[in-house]
């Protein structure tokens, strides 16, 4: 397996979002995690990623069998670990391409391989922006900034195509996305998609799952999966909303 | 006549009432003003080598001969001049000063007013602990000068109470009336403003001179809102010409307080002001918004200045200064952010339209910041009208004159709107439009 | 935050690697100051008359002036009498080429990363060293000098160019200017000496490598650049100075004069001796540097990227006196531990339509001070003056200081002012990105911080700019978490 998350309880500023986490996701597995808001949802992204905002106080989550918590964040990405930001952030003055040449040669150094010498960078981009269908000027254009929020969000995809990563968490990246936006994000991920690379998508909405199939279907509610099951999940979410599966953990209405 | 007679005159004018204080000396407000008198016998006038003076030179407008005591009779044309005045402001509630002593008999509905007034000597008297955290304590900063000539001679000083919970319906009026029919005359006010815990109130403030001589207002204030209070000044500085005005306001807020100091500046020779305002508490809002309308050569210093001393606390600042002919305008307006002020949002603009090429705005924005997690910034503006707006508006038909009010106006506006007083508010827009049509001919 | 206390006191220890002193003989002035200072050193360079007249009037008046206090900083008084003010490597004689300069010099600079010897330079640079107070070699004289380009010491123009220097010393920045001012007017050693004719643009870019070495002494040089009608040159000064746990004082002059639509690019990277984690030593670094647009549509810019130095305390100003003449200043300062930099510009519009333009990029970290001081001053003539100021300071650590005192003095209605200031600290948000993406958090904090200051950069000629973004990282190394 990639990921085993235990009984994981974190919280922030002492209130208590995850209330025990138990997940598994194994090689070139498409995890899908759904949710009203406030469940929990981009809480679990952000632990995963070592967000040190969250308090981890319980549980644990191995990631290629080392303790994941223990490592700091840029660790768990040169380990293979992406995050696709719900609002990524603009860094005014570097470029995309300058970023992305320090990122990825990071994560190159880390696992063994030679740094890109800047031409063999430039070349390895240009492939990948053809991919996400994205001209070539916004690489010297300052990271994120004044880019519409599609951009932002295939910009992630980018990066995650450069990075290679062997476990990609998508938070939210379908939200304010147009359907064609929508559609080239899906089809990005669903180009590196292949036995070794595993997702974990975290969705509101099961419009993105039309175009990125998962292969399992989690509902998260009050900091707990409350539900598991396959792409039909979803569908049935989309028609019924949430209301019905709440009626089903009335353990958990009463605890609150 | 110099600024020596003047500093002579003050000497004269407070060893008088000393004398006439009959072994009070003691007494702790007595006490408190001869720590005053003393300090501005030291500091004397400013220069314009004092940093805080750099742009007014006082010495031309001291060069009057100004007495200190004022007539304690009031003549037939200045008792028709007050009564014509009110009538005209119309106030609800009033507070009226006559060469700086309150006259209960011109006061209006002061009785079933939800704030109480105070002389400053009866309320040490009452709350001789209170009182001594109180008065002049906002004044201990190098830069205090004038504030000692107000707190030394501040016999009539007089304190605003609006006790905890107390919600204040109508805005109060402070007027302040001054007659110079029979020499160049120096008055000097001080008050206290304490607004308790969870009150609400609201003062509006207006000198108004009467005779042909100059009049000279010192006033010094000191404002304190404790938590939760809401506190709005407006300061209508439109006097006549024959009028200089220095006017101190300092504030000081407690946790979750909120006060928001309004001033329009367009009358007098010269008006000098020094408002400050000091957090010491959480969530703590300051607005200090201003517009001066300068010409001849009227000269309108704005020095502001808000300290976060605590955290999360923020402050949004706003002046619009309008220039024409030969006046000059100065703005300071210093934000400090201090060590332990973490989370503090302070917002500062500072914005000129100069309408002549004899004008001078000298400005200076100043953020000094010393804690990290804080988001401030300040921006500054300066220029003549927007030449394309004007074309814009006359393709439309509108006249160069018209389109010039319009444009000006809407850059005043956003400082107007904030005055809350809708007779107060007619009246500056009524004025703001007499002006420009006498500029624009 | 026990991660941020870490890096923070990482950062407090990286050293300055330019800390190495020399050993080199040396001859002194007596310490101190007095009439016989002043003559002595004039003798020394065997100055004409004219100038030790110069330095005797700037002495005089010296000693009716008080040392300024208004400025920002804080610093014990110095006891101008316990200056060395002239230090010189002992020299032979005449040197009639590189090959005769003491080698131990040629190695200082080596290490230094500025080799004196022609065929080992980056093409397109010549320098001027200056040791201490003496200027010891210039390189590309000959090439210069084919276009008719003077470029050599102070002290060697003098003797080969008096006219230029009666004529210019001390008429853009005058000897009664201030106090540090008629001080340097006074004592100073050497600097560099810069013209260029009518109709030349300089082939390359002319640099000067100031090293203070000597214990105890003063630094004052004197730098005057001289840009003759439709000419057009590059000027770039770099300083560094060995660790020492005393105070040095320098307090360097720069005067430029740009005639008509000639234009001056000036360019410092300052990275003299901060003192060390506990603010023990450092350089004083009182320098005065203005440039007058003297004739039409001249331009004169300043870009400074000043990093070292306990205390700086410097305004690179122009005087916009020629019609359609520009303006610019560009700043980046970075204070960290105990320093302290007061710093800025000002820009004084005399001529019509003039422009000018000012983006300052301050950041302050450890127990740091970082002020920025300016002013833009539009006089009535000055009819269509522009000005646009952006003055952005960046926190980090919650020790540290930033303070903003921009001075705008207009007076006519035809001219439009901007300003605009923002403080704020490094956001966590972009800092937990970067890591997200592998970047590790002293990188990330570079990678921001260039970016912070990609504008002030881009001004920089290429090798300075390379120079730069690794002195911001150093200066920088996990400051912030």
């Amino acid at each position: 397996m990639i990921l085993e998350i235990k009984n994981l309880c974190a919280s922030i500023d002492e209130k208590e979002i995850l209330k025990g986490i138990n997940l598994t996701i194994n090689p070139g597995e498409v995890h899908a995690i759904m949710g009203p808001n406030g469940s929990g949802k981009s809480t679990l992204a952000s632990v995963l990623a070592g967000k040190s905002d969250y308090e981890v106080t319980s549980g644990s989550v191995t990631f290629k069998n080392q303790d994941l918590l223990d490592l700091d964040p840029e660790i768990r990405a040169r380990e293979g670990l992406f995050l696709s930001f719900q609002y990524p952030v603009e860094i005014p003055g570097v470029s995309t391409a300058n970023f992305l040449k320090a990122s990825v040669n990071e994560v190159r150094k880390h696992r063994g391989l030679e740094p890109y010498d800047a031409m063999e960078f430039l070349k390895v981009m240009k492939k990948e922006l053809e991919l996400l269908e994205m001209d070539k000027s916004f690489l010297s254009r300052s990271l994120n900034e004044g880019f519409s929020g599609g951009e932002k969000k295939r910009n992630e995809i980018f990066q995650m195509a450069m990075l290679d990563p062997v476990l990609s968490i998508l938070d939210e990246t379908d939200s304010g996305l147009d359907i064609d936006a929508l559609r080239i994000v899906a089809e990005g991920v669903n180009k590196l998609r292949n036995t070794e690379r595993s997702f974990l998508i975290i969705t509101h909405y099961q419009r993105l799952l039309d175009y990125i199939v998962p292969d399992f279907v989690h509902v998260l509610y009050q900091g707990k999966i409350i539900k598991t099951g396959t792409k039909e999940l979803a569908l049935e979410l989309e028609e019924r909303g949430y209301d019905w599966l709440k009626s089903e953990v009335p353990s958990l209405e009463e605890v609150q | 006549m110099s600024v020596d007679s003047f500093v002579q005159n003050f000497k004269n004018t407070f060893e008088t009432a000393q004398k006439a204080l009959n072994g009070s000396s003691k007494f702790y407000p007595n006490v408190v003003r001869a720590n005053a008198f003393e300090s501005f016998l030291k500091s004397g006038i400013p220069t314009t080598k004092n940093e805080e003076w750099k742009y007014v030179n006082l010495f031309p407008f001291f060069s009057i001969d100004f007495q200190f005591s004022a007539s304690q009779v009031i003549s037939n044309e200045f008792a028709i001049f007050i009564k014509d005045s009110i009538e005209s402001i119309n106030p609800d509630v009033a507070l009226v000063l006559v060469n700086g002593k309150i006259l209960p008999q011109l006061c209006k509905n002061l009785d079933s007013y939800e704030g109480k007034i105070l002389g400053l000597d009866q309320y040490y008297n009452e709350h001789p602990d209170e009182f001594t955290t109180l008065f002049h304590s906002l004044q201990l900063s190098p830069n205090t000068i004038f504030e000692n000539v107000s707190t030394a001679l501040s016999f009539d000083g007089f304190v605003v109470q609006y006790d905890k919970n107390v919600v204040t319906e109508k805005p109060l009026f402070l007027l302040n009336f001054i007659d110079t029919t029979n020499n160049h005359i120096v008055i000097p006010t001080r008050y206290i403003v304490k607004a308790e815990k969870l009150s609400q109130a609201s003062i509006i403030e207006q000198t108004l001179t009467f005779g042909p001589n100059t009049s000279l207002s010192i006033a010094t204030s000191e404002v304190f809102v404790d938590e939760q209070a809401n506190v709005t000044i407006v300061k209508l500085q439109n006097d006549k010409k024959e009028s200089i005005v220095l006017d101190s306001m300092s504030i000081a807020q407690k946790s979750s307080s909120t006060v928001t100091s309004t001033t329009v500046s367009y009358g007098s020779s010269l008006i000098r002001n020094n408002h400050r305002a000091v957090h010491n508490g959480s969530n703590v809002h300051t607005n200090m918004f201003g517009l001066a309308i300068a010409q001849d050569k009227q000269v309108i210093d704005n020095h502001t200045e808000i300290d976060h001393a605590t955290a999360h606390c923020s402050s949004t600042e706003s002046y619009k200064h309008i220039l024409s002919d030969s006046s000059t305008v100065v703005f300071n307006g210093k934000v400090y952010v201090r060590e332990q002020a973490q989370k503090t949002n302070a917002y500062q603009s500072n914005k000129t339209i100069l309408l002549s090429d004899t004008a001078t705005i000298n400005s200076k924005p100043q953020l000094e910041i010393f804690a990290d997690d804080v988001k401030c910034s300040h921006g500054a503006t300066c220029g003549g009208i927007d030449e394309e707006a004007i074309f814009y508006l006359r393709s439309r038909g509108i006249s160069t004159k018209d389109a010039m009010s319009m444009l000006t106006l809407a850059f005043a506006e956003d400082v107007i709107m904030k005055i809350e007083n809708e007779s107060v508010r007619t009246r500056i827009e009524e004025d703001f439009l007499t002006l420009l049509s006498n500029r624009t001919k | 935050m026990a991660n941020e206390n870490e890096l923070l006191t990482e950062l407090t220890d990286s050293e300055y690697k330019y800390g190495f002193t020399s050993d080199i003989e040396q001859e002194y002035a007596p310490k101190g100051l007095s009439e016989d200072t002043v003559r002595f050193i004039s003798q020394k360079k065997n100055e004409p008359e004219f100038l030790l007249e110069f330095r005797l009037k700037a002495y005089r008046h010296w000693l009716t002036m008080k040392d300024p206090q208004w400025q920002n900083v804080n610093f014990p008084t110095i006891d101008f009498q316990d200056i060395i003010y002239y230090a010189a490597p002992k020299k032979k004689q005449e040197l009639q080429s590189l090959d005769e300069v003491d080698p131990e010099l040629l190695k200082t600079f080596e290490k230094l990363g500025i080799p004196l010897s022609e065929q080992k330079m980056l093409a397109g640079v010549a320098v001027d060293a200056v040791f201490d107070s003496v200027s010891v070699a210039t390189t590309f004289k000959d090439k210069l000098a084919e276009k008719g380009i003077v470029f050599c010491s102070f002290s060697e123009a003098v003797h080969s160019h008096p006219e230029l220097i009666k004529k210019y010393l001390g008429s853009v920045v005058p000897y009664t200017d201030n106090f540090y001012a008629a001080l340097n007017s006074a004592v100073f050693s050497d600097g560099s000496f810069c013209y260029i004719p009518k109709g030349v643009r300089c082939p390359m870019e002319l640099s000067t490598y100031f090293r203070i070495n000597a214990k105890n002494t003063g630094q004052f040089e004197r730098t005057l650049i001289i840009a003759d009608d439709e000419s057009y040159v590059s000027y770039l000064e770099g300083c560094t100075a060995p660790m020492r746990d005393e105070n040095q004082l320098h307090a360097a002059v720069v005067e430029l004069v740009a005639h008509e639509k000639a234009e001056i690019k000036y360019s410092t990277v300052q990275n003299w001796y901060p003192g060390d984690k506990n603010g023990v030593g450092g350089i004083y670094n009182f320098v005065t540097k203005r440039g007058i647009c003297k004739g039409i549509s001249s331009k004169i810019s300043w870009t400074q990227v000043e990093t070292g130095s306990a205390i700086t305390w410097k305004y690179p100003s122009v005087v916009l006196q020629g019609d359609n003449s520009v303006g610019e200043f560009y700043s980046v300062a970075v204070t960290n531990n105990f320093q302290q930099a007061d710093t800025g510009t000002k820009m004084i519009h005399t001529g019509k339509n003039t422009r000018s333009r000012i983006v300052s990029k301050g950041i302050s970290a450890g127990k740091s001070q970082n002020s920025y001081r300016g002013l833009v001053k539009v006089l009535k003539k000055a009819e269509n003056a522009r000005n646009f100021s952006q003055c952005d300071s960046l926190l980090m650590g919650d020790t540290c200081g930033a303070h903003t005192f921009p001075y705008l003095e207009i007076g006519n209605s035809s001219s439009v002012v901007e300003h605009e200031a923002t403080t704020s600290k490094i956001n966590e948000d972009i800092l937990f990105y970067c890591n997200q993406r592998g970047i590790s958090q002293e990188d990330a904090v570079a990678l921001i911080v260039n970016g912070y200051c990609k504008e002030v950069l881009n001004q920089l000629p290429m090798e300075f700019a390379v120079e730069a973004q690794k002195l911001l990282a150093i200066s920088l190394e996990g400051s912030v978490g």
